[in-house]
C-alpha cells in the first residue's frame, strides 16, 4: 500500500517580492493583531499639570453624551468596530482642569465658569490602512466656556493626535489604548499650557479680582508660555501630511485665542 | 575503556560547535561613527546631583526609540557613579505638560521660558536636575536582498538561500546645562550594520545588534564626556 504524503513547499525570494525576513515577520504580527481588533475599552490616567492655577473656581459639565461617547466604526473592514474612551476622557478633563483652577460643585456653591467639552469628530488609522505599522488617533473638541448664567463665554477647538510607538505593540487592542492615551495627553497638554493665556480667561480673572494687584492674580509665566504654541490644523485628515502637520512644534505669530462663535 | 573517552571527545565537540555557532552568531559587524562637539571646557556636579535623558518626539519622523533612551540612561548612571539619572517616563510624567512631543523646548533658549514657571523652576530644583540630554535620530533598514525557499514533508523539512539587509542608526546628542540654560555639547553617531540569514537546512540569524551599538558607543561616549575635559585635562567630577 502506497500512503501519499503532501509536500509543503515555500518560497521566499526577498529580493523579488521585496520583503525582508524582518519585514516579513513584522507585516504577519501586524496581519495578526488587525485581525484581533475588534472594541476596545481605553483605560489610562493624564497627570495633574506642573501649572500655576488660575483664581477661578471651575465648575465641569458633561453632558450624557459625552458621558456615554462611544466611537463606532460603519465601515466593516476597518481595524476597530468601537472605541469607548468616555471615562478616559473625563478622567483627563477632571485631571486637567483640577490642576488649571478650583473644581467646584455646580450645585453647591458659586463658580465663575462652567467648563462644557464636546467631542466633535474623532478619526483613527491602523497599519493595515496606512502601512506605516503604527496606530494613530485624532480626537477634535469643543470646549465650551460658560458664565455663571450658562451663557456662552467663548468656545475653543482643540486637536489630539497620539500614535503607538511599534516597539510596544502586544495587541491591536492595547495600540488603540496606547494611541489613545497619548491623544489625550496631548488634548490636556494643549489645555494646560495655554489656558491661563486666553484673554477671555485673563479678562475674567481680572474682573474677578479687580480688587486686588493683577500680578497677584495672573502668574507672570502664563503670558510667556502662550508665546510657544502650536499651529492649529483647520480639518482633520487622515494622511501623513496632517500628522505632521498637527504634530510639529511651531512658532506661531499671535497668540491663539477664543472664539467668540 | 575507550567510553569516557569518547564522551568527553562528544562533549568537547558539542563545546566546539557551541562557541562556533555563538562566534557566527556575533560576526554580523556594526561599524560607528563617533563625533563629540565640547562646548564648554568643563563640566561640573556634586554628589546628589541628576541628569535626566529625554528623546525627541516632536513631529511623526522624529520618534527617537524609548529602548535607545533608556540604554543610554543605564550607560550613563552605570558610568557617572556620583549623578543620579531620572527615568524618562518618571520626568516627563513629574513635569507635565512641560516636555511633551509638543509642548518640549527645542532649544536652551525655550527651556528658559518654560522655567519662567516657577513651579517647573522649583521641581527642577527640588530634583537637582543639572543637566538634560536629547537624544534625536532612529535606526532604520535601509538596504535588502537575497531569497530562501523552504520545504516541509513527512521526512522532515529545511531552508535554503540567503537573506541580507542594511540597518542604519544616526543619532544625535545634545547636552544643556540647566543652571546657564546653554548647549555644553553635542556627541553624534552614525551607525551602520548588516544582518545576514544563510539557509542551509536551517536558517542561521547573524544579525547586527546596530541599535545597540550605537547606544554603547554613545554611552561611552557621554560618560567619557561628563567625566573628562578637554586640552588641560582638568577632572570635572566633584
Amino acid at each position: 500500500m502506497h500512503i501519499f504524503f503532501p509536500r509543503i513547499h515555500l518560497n521566499i525570494d526577498f529580493y523579488r517580492i521585496g520583503l525582508r525576513f524582518k519585514k516579513l515577520s513584522i507585516l504577519s504580527l501586524v496581519l495578526l493583531l488587525s485581525a484581533c481588533a475588534s472594541k476596545v475599552t481605553v483605560v489610562g490616567s493624564v497627570p495633574t499639570p506642573l501649572v500655576t492655577k488660575v483664581p477661578l473656581n471651575v465648575s465641569m459639565s458633561y453632558t450624557d453624551e459625552f458621558k456615554n461617547y462611544v466611537y463606532v466604526e460603519r465601515e466593516r473592514k476597518r481595524a476597530l468596530s468601537s472605541l469607548n474612551f468616555a471615562d478616559a476622557q473625563i478622567g483627563m478633563f477632571d485631571a486637567i482642569f483640577s490642576g488649571l483652577a478650583t473644581i467646584v460643585d455646580p450645585d453647591a456653591g458659586i463658580h465663575d465658569l462652567t467648563i462644557e467639552p464636546e467631542v466633535l469628530d474623532f478619526q483613527y488609522t491602523a497599519p493595515s490602512e496606512t502601512k506605516l505599522k503604527q496606530y494613530e488617533i485624532w480626537i477634535k473638541y469643543r470646549i465650551k466656556l460658560l458664565n455663571t448664567d450658562n451663557s456662552k463665554l467663548a468656545d475653543w477647538t482643540i486637536k489630539g493626535y497620539g500614535k503607538t510607538p511599534t516597539a510596544l505593540l502586544t495587541s491591536a487592542s492595547k495600540a488603540f489604548n496606547s494611541a489613545a492615551n497619548v491623544a489625550l495627553r496631548d488634548v490636556g497638554a494643549q489645555l494646560a499650557t495655554r489656558f491661563a493665556g486666553q484673554r477671555k480667561i485673563r479678562d475674567l480673572v481680572a474682573s474677578k479680582a479687580s480688587s486686588e494687584p493683577l500680578a497677584e492674580v495672573l502668574p507672570s509665566a502664563v503670558t510667556a508660555q502662550i508665546e510657544e504654541t502650536v499651529v492649529p490644523v483647520d480639518e482633520l485628515v487622515t494622511t501623513s501630511e496632517a500628522v505632521q502637520a498637527s504634530a510639529t512644534v511651531t512658532e506661531p505669530d499671535s497668540d491663539e485665542e477664543l472664539s467668540d462663535e | 575503556m575507550n567510553k569516557p573517552r569518547k564522551q568527553r571527545a562528544i562533549k568537547n565537540g558539542a563545546k566546539i560547535l557551541g562557541i562556533l555557532g555563538l562566534s557566527l552568531l556575533m560576526s554580523a559587524c556594526t561599524t560607528i561613527n563617533i563625533d563629540q562637539v565640547r562646548l564648554k571646557d568643563t563640566v561640573e556636579w556634586q554628589k546628589g546631583d541628576a541628569m535626566v535623558v529625554l528623546g525627541r518626539h516632536q513631529t511623526p519622523e522624529i520618534q527617537t526609540e524609548a529602548s535607545l533612551v533608556s540604554c543610554i540612561g543605564g550607560k550613563l548612571q552605570r558610568g557617572t557613579n556620583d549623578i543620579r539619572i531620572i527615568d524618562e517616563r518618571e520626568f516627563v510624567d513629574a513635569f507635565y505638560p512641560w516636555f511633551e512631543a509638543r509642548t518640549a523646548p527645542l532649544r536652551p533658549a525655550k527651556l528658559k521660558k518654560v522655567l519662567n514657571e516657577p513651579l517647573v523652576a522649583a521641581k527642577l530644583q527640588e530634583m537637582k536636575v543639572k543637566y538634560f540630554v536629547w537624544v534625536e535620530g532612529s535606526t532604520e533598514t535601509t538596504n535588502s536582498s537575497g531569497s530562501m525557499t523552504c520545504s516541509i514533508g513527512p521526512g522532515g523539512g529545511g531552508c535554503f538561500g540567503f537573506g541580507s539587509w542594511e540597518d542604519t542608526s544616526d543619532y544625535e546628542t545634545t547636552i544643556w546645562d540647566v543652571a546657564t540654560l546653554e548647549e555644553v555639547g553635542r556627541v553624534s553617531t552614525e551607525a551602520v550594520g548588516t544582518s545576514y540569514v544563510p539557509a542551509f537546512v536551517v536558517p542561521i540569524p547573524l544579525l547586527a545588534q546596530v541599535e545597540g551599538d550605537a547606544c554603547n558607543g554613545m554611552g561611552r561616549q557621554l560618560v567619557r564626556f561628563f567625566n573628562e575635559s578637554d586640552g588641560d585635562g582638568l577632572k570635572t567630577l566633584k
